[in-house]
């Protein structure tokens, strides 16, 4: 179909205007008000509105004051057919249609509207007429491509026209539905299946593990009872063996008690040839000590012989010096009278001196000295003190003391006169009959007159006893001999006299201590005594003046002589004393190494003699031992003894060794061994007995649990539930692969259908679309030929949430595709009213280079109050609406 | 001399594969193949019936079927000989030791629990070789017949065994293959005048004095010649024997072998499943071969639908079944198919006929096909 011209006449604001339409694009520019979509209104009602039509968009035309209805002449050709087709409303309406081709015809009224419809419908699709026609505003919306015939046929060129199988697809969802969810997830009875399959082969495998657990257990039990077999019978072995070996054990334990008493035999014969040898020992023994006690003697005699003669050579050497001291000592004597001489001669001349001056000094203290004299002369001449009385006492206890123990232990001497005779001890007469006890203390004569005169000496006694009686003695007697007096009780009654003097002389000395002075009084006494003894020492009285001329002359011969001369001739004397002193201290020491010599000798020959003694009764005792030892056994006797001693032990010794060899023989060490293990192997194979049959009995009770448990039907039931879930399963999979398939199957070819049916369109779409949205464009075109989505450099969006401008310019392209798509000849113009409104510079430079391109197939009407739009629009007739 | 020879009695064995309204069917089938042994013993004059071995199906089986048997052996009118064999050997889970059975065990029932010759009838002695486990180390009827001496005239000696011969298997290398040689030699000496054998479900003459009696019903698709059991006459005196084969068993397993290439075929099978008596207690497994329309695959799976409803079992022996679908054009045309309907039945019908996998799918997808379109048409 093709526009050619269209004539309005008092249609809206058009009094009368005639637009010429070109074969391509055709631009209708005109300014607001002008009446430019009046055109495209004018199309539509010509074509639908009757012209006795009274619709209000009919009335609507109408022009305000003009007195005539609205009217429209289209020339145009469709099909075959050129048609002019005239039309006025509601003033004188009219219907006129004038065929010119292909036959020419005229036609008016209803006739011709109703031949222009049927024209029309012949030739073009009026839908196809509707859609491309865009009214202004219309612009954003895809046009309904659907229903259009003519662009179906001309995809149908093509593709395939998708077939309309609904009934069966929704056979096929149905069933599929049965097996999978929509999502394709397995649902109802073959999701269940295929859960119920692994629960029931697990089942059953676990039964068949119990199955086959009876079947290990029986195993087991054969094999448990197989070893129990065995080791009874090892038992068996193990106990024969052992009862054996403790036969063999009890032979050899009597071979054992047999040797235990042969040794001890030999034991008890051995200790009794010991003690044979011993006493045989012994004898010889004696037999010697006799012998040697013999020679003692022998030589010990000789010994005191020897040691006797000697003591009396010793005994003459000690008289011999003894006169020679005391020669010598008279002639010391001789010497000191002749040195005291002149030593007195020369004391008094000195003494002379004195004595004047010391007489008349110790005139005045003499009277008071006398009775301190007297009193000292008392207390000097009594040296016993009350200390010393007790001291002399305990003294004279002690030689009791000490004489007591050696009486005891000295010899006793009792006696007895049997006749007439006297009998004289120690100078006591016993008398007849009467009897008496003295102890040997010292040598105590007996005289038996004429008869004997014995004297017994004391033996040695017990040194300790000696000394300490000896001792104490001694004590006893040098303190009473430095007391001065005979006995005990004297000195208690001198000690009294000598205590009262002491007062005495207490008194005077404090007397004389006044009377002395300065001076020491018995220095000045002893210097007068000294002068007076010297003076006095020739024995005359030197106190009268008578006789001092008497002594003046006897010492006038000493006065003679100087001092210094007496002096000379006194250390002359005192030299000669030296000598002789000196002599007789030589001598004296001569004398004392010969009284060492004779006492050393005296000791020699008492313990000789003591030697002798013992050795003689050595020897008598060993004698009196040997003769007594051998009235019992003799010599022979012992020799005899220790012959069979040692023959007996000899004869036991081979016992033993006889009953060793036997004992040895029988290997008991080995026998030992060989039961101790034979015994173990009892006990460990009645242990292993004991394990195996427990074993046995616990496998015999597991499997009498077991069997009555029905295993194998309940195995049987398993298997059945099993097979069938499994038949169930693969039929059901069966099933639900087979619709799977079928659906998939379908649905692909039917998609795949649709697909090649909307590509030409398709392609159409995107061949347009690129001059404006570039070469990365795509669509996506539904089954109704809508677009879906735009997808730019992989962006996929929405139709819908496109922007505006984008949506009418991909909506209008696809308008122009369809134009482009469908025949000419059977395609209508495509009017695009006030369109690419939205559309900035450069999408309208492209959309002027789509629209040139559409023209050249298609007719296009574009009717715009903005030409410059479409100024770049090459190829276009430009038609100004005025 | 008469007695009856049985054997693999196989009492309480179930059948997984059979209808589940079919097994308690079989199950009891087994019963009362015993309890017309029975009969046959009695109408037959016969002195005893000895069973080789398998009497019961597993040493694991609930006690309850020991009550069951011997309700019906009770019924026996000759005493009943008992073999344990590899089944039900004599070993700790043993069923003959169980207190069930030894605590009911009626006095004409005996079991062989050892070789020592049993007299079940003055001058009838049977030697039995029992298994004592699954893994017997050697050949137990040699072991139970070495030490025989020859059979005195008047007296009659009967071997009770179980398991395979070493004709029958030659190559088997289990210690408990039974020696055909040693076996014949003892005949031959007179030391046993026959040999009845368990294990073997199929009625089998090893010799001519050594039988398998076969199972009395039948229990596996395998057995050539199941459900019998043997009559065996010896005279005391001659030792001379004859056997004679009785069928008892009730129950049949078919193997039905069809080519089916056409909707004639498939009619032909379908008669065929209707000339088979005794449904109830014949399972059939199907071989079939060949290449149907969709429509007649469809029309034989209803006919196999149908089938399944009477039978104890109608299976499809599916290792040796081979039935190609392919879509005729024919089943299609009326439908008015196009389109992409078209298309896919085009795809269908080209993997349909491949060798692949895929191909029994597109199968089933293609039989899916035509019934919706034939419903929509």
């Amino acid at each position: 179909m093709k526009f050619h011209s269209i004539h309005l006449r008092n249609y809206r604001g058009i009094a009368d205007s005639r637009v010429e339409f070109g074969d391509g694009v055709t631009v209708v520019e005109g300014p607001n008000e002008v009446g430019k979509s009046s055109i495209h209104e004018a199309i539509t009602h010509l074509r639908e509105d009757k012209s006795s039509s009274r619709k209000a968009s009919v009335k609507e035309t109408q022009p305000v004051g003009v007195d005539a209805g609205p009217e429209v002449e289209l020339h145009l050709s469709t099909g075959d057919y050129e048609l002019k087709y005239r039309k006025r409303w509601i003033k004188q309406p009219f219907t006129e249609l004038s065929v010119i081709k292909p036959r020419p015809e005229q036609l008016s009224s209803d006739d011709a509207h109703d031949r222009f419809l049927s024209i029309l419908a012949d030739t073009v699709d009026v839908d196809l007429l509707v859609a491309l026609d865009v009214a202004q505003g219309e612009s954003l919306a895809q046009a309904p491509l659907a229903q259009i015939k003519a662009l179906h046929s001309a995809l149908s060129e093509s593709g395939v026209e998708v077939a309309d199988h609904d009934d069966f697809l929704d056979q096929v969802e149905a069933e599929y539905l049965k097996y999978f969810t929509k999502s394709g997830r397995e649902t109802g009875e073959y999701k269940d299946i295929n859960a119920q399959v692994p629960v029931v082969e697990a089942a059953f495998e676990e039964l068949r593990e119990r199955s086959r657990g009876m079947d290990d257990l029986v195993d087991n039990h054969a094999r448990a009872a197989a070893r129990l077999k065995t080791v009874r019978t090892q038992l068996t072995q193990a106990l024969a063996d052992r009862d054996e070996a403790e036969q063999a054990a009890k032979a050899v334990a009597e071979l054992k008690a047999v040797l235990d008493q042969a040794v001890d035999h030999a034991k008890s014969a051995q200790r009794d040839e010991q003690i044979a040898r011993e006493a045989l020992d012994r004898r010889t023994q004696l037999i010697a000590d006799a012998t040697d006690a013999q020679s003692a003697v022998t030589v010990a005699g000789k010994t005191v012989a020897g040691l006797e003669s000697a003591q009396g050579d010793k005994d003459s050497d000690f008289d011999r010096f003894q006169k020679a001291l005391e020669e010598k000592q008279s002639a010391v004597d001789d010497a000191r009278a002749q040195a005291k001489a002149a030593a007195k001669t020369l004391a008094k001349a000195r003494a002379r001196a004195e004595q004047s001056d010391l007489t008349r000094r110790l005139e005045a203290i003499r009277e008071h000295d006398e009775k301190k004299s007297r009193a000292q002369a008392t207390i000097g001449s009594i040296t016993v003190t009350t200390k010393d009385v007790e001291k002399l006492s305990s003294l004279e206890t002690e030689v009791r003391i000490a004489e007591h123990a050696k009486t005891s232990a000295a010899a006793q001497i009792e006696a007895k006169q049997l006749g007439t005779r006297a009998l004289n001890i120690d100078g006591t007469e016993l008398g007849e009959g009467n009897s008496g006890e003295f102890a040997a203390l010292k040598d105590v004569r007996i005289m038996i007159d004429g008869v004997a005169d014995i004297t017994v000496r004391p033996g040695a006694s017990p040194v300790e006893l000696d000394k300490a009686l000896t001792s104490a003695k001694g004590a006893f007697e040098a303190e009473l001999e430095r007391l001065d007096i005979d006995s005990v009780s004297q000195a208690r009654d001198n000690a009294n006299v000598r205590a009262d003097a002491e007062a005495v002389m207490a008194e005077a000395d404090s007397t004389l201590k006044v009377l002395l002075g300065q001076d020491k009084r018995d220095k000045l006494e002893a210097a007068l005594a000294r002068a007076q003894q010297i003076l006095g020492a020739d024995g005359t009285s030197a106190s009268t003046d008578d006789k001092a001329g008497n002594g003046a002359e006897v010492d006038g011969q000493t006065r003679d002589r100087s001092l210094s001369e007496l002096e000379t001739a006194v250390a002359e004397s005192e030299a000669t004393v030296d000598d002789a002193q000196s002599a007789v201290d030589s001598t004296r020491i001569e004398l004392e190494r010969t009284r060492t010599s004779r006492d050393d000798a005296r000791v020699e020959t008492v313990r000789a003699q003591t030697s002798l003694k013992e050795a003689e009764t050595q020897h008598e005792r060993l004698t009196s031992s040997l003769a007594e030892a051998r009235k019992t056994n003799s010599d022979a006797d012992l020799d005899e003894e220790v012959t069979s001693a040692e023959a007996r032990a000899t004869n036991v010794g081979s016992q033993v060794d006889e009953a060793r060899v036997a004992y040895e023989a029988a290997d008991p060490e080995t026998l030992e061994m060989q039961l101790q293990n034979v015994r173990q192997l009892v006990g460990s194979k009645e242990a292993q007995r004991e394990e195996v049959r427990q074993d046995v009995d616990r496998l015999s009770a597991l499997i009498d649990d077991r069997a009555s448990e029905g295993i194998y039907e309940k195995l049987a039931a398993a298997e059945e539930t099993m097979e069938s879930a499994r038949r169930k399963q693969t039929r059901l999979g069966r099933q639900a692969t087979a619709i799977n398939l079928l659906r998939t199957t379908v649905l692909n070819h039917k998609e795949e259908s649709q697909r090649k049916y909307v590509a030409p369109f398709k392609e159409q779409i995107e061949k347009l679309g690129r001059l404006v949205f570039g070469q990365g464009l795509s669509v996506e075109v539904s089954e109704d030929l809508e677009i879906v989505s735009r997808t730019l450099d992989e962006r996929t969006v929405p139709f819908e949430s496109l922007s505006g401008g984008t949506k009418e310019q991909l909506a209008l392209i696809g308008r122009l595709a369809v134009a482009t798509l469908v025949d000419s000849d059977s395609g209508a113009p495509v009017v695009l009213d006030d369109a690419f409104g939205f559309a900035d510079a450069e999408r309208l430079n492209a959309l002027n280079v789509i629209l040139s391109t559409v023209g050249q197939s298609a007719q296009v009407i574009l009717l715009t109050c903005q030409p410059d739009r479409f100024a770049r629009l090459g190829g276009a007739k430009s038609v100004s609406l005025t | 001399m008469r007695f009856v020879a049985t054997g693999d009695w196989q009492l309480g064995m179930t059948a997984h594969y059979l209808s589940t309204e079919a097994r308690p069917r079989f199950h009891r089938a087994r019963l009362d193949a015993v309890k017309r042994i029975g009969e046959i013993a009695a109408e037959q004059s016969c002195d005893f019936v000895v069973v080789c071995g398998d009497v019961f199906e597993s040493n694991q089986l609930d006690r309850a079927i020991i009550s069951r048997t011997f309700e019906v052996l009770a019924a026996f009118t000759v005493p009943v000989v008992l073999l344990p064999g590899n089944h039900d050997p004599l070993d700790a889970a043993s069923i003959y030791d169980s207190h069930a059975f030894t605590s009911r065990q009626p006095g004409h029932v005996h079991v062989l629990r050892d070789s020592e010759p049993f007299e079940v009838r003055p001058g009838v002695e049977i030697i039995g070789a029992p298994w004592f486990s699954k893994r017997p180390q050697g050949d137990l009827v040699a072991q139970a017949t070495q030490n025989l001496a020859e059979a005195a005239p008047g007296k009659v000696r009967i071997i009770a065994g179980h398991g395979a011969v070493s004709t029958l298997d030659p190559d088997r290398e289990s210690l408990a293959t039974i020696d055909v040689d040693s076996l014949k030699t003892v005949l031959r000496e007179d030391r046993a005048q026959f040999v009845a054998l368990g294990d073997r479900h199929a009625t089998y003459a090893v010799d001519e004095r050594i039988w398998y009696s076969g199972a009395p019903e039948v229990t596996s698709r395998r057995e050539d010649d199941p459900g019998n059991v043997l009559l065996v006459d010896i005279d005391a005196q001659s030792h001379a024997s004859s056997v004679e084969k009785m069928h008892i068993g009730r129950w049949s397993y078919l193997v039905v072998e069809e080519d089916v290439n056409s909707d004639e075929d498939v009619s032909h099978l379908e008669q065929r499943l209707a000339d088979i008596p005794d449904k109830d207690s014949t399972a059939v497994w199907l071989i079939l071969r060949g290449t149907l329309s969709t429509a007649a695959k469809s029309r034989l799976d209803d006919i196999l639908d149908h089938a399944t409803d009477l039978f104890a079992l109608v299976s499809l022996w599916e290792r040796h079944t081979d039935i190609a679908v392919v879509a005729a054009d024919e089943d299609f045309a009326g439908l008015g198919l196009s389109g992409y309907l078209q298309e896919s039945l085009d795809e269908l019908a080209e993997t349909a006929a491949g060798e692949d996998l895929s191909a029994s799918a597109a199968q089933d997808a293609l039989g899916l096909l035509y019934r919706f379109a034939r419903s929509g048409s």
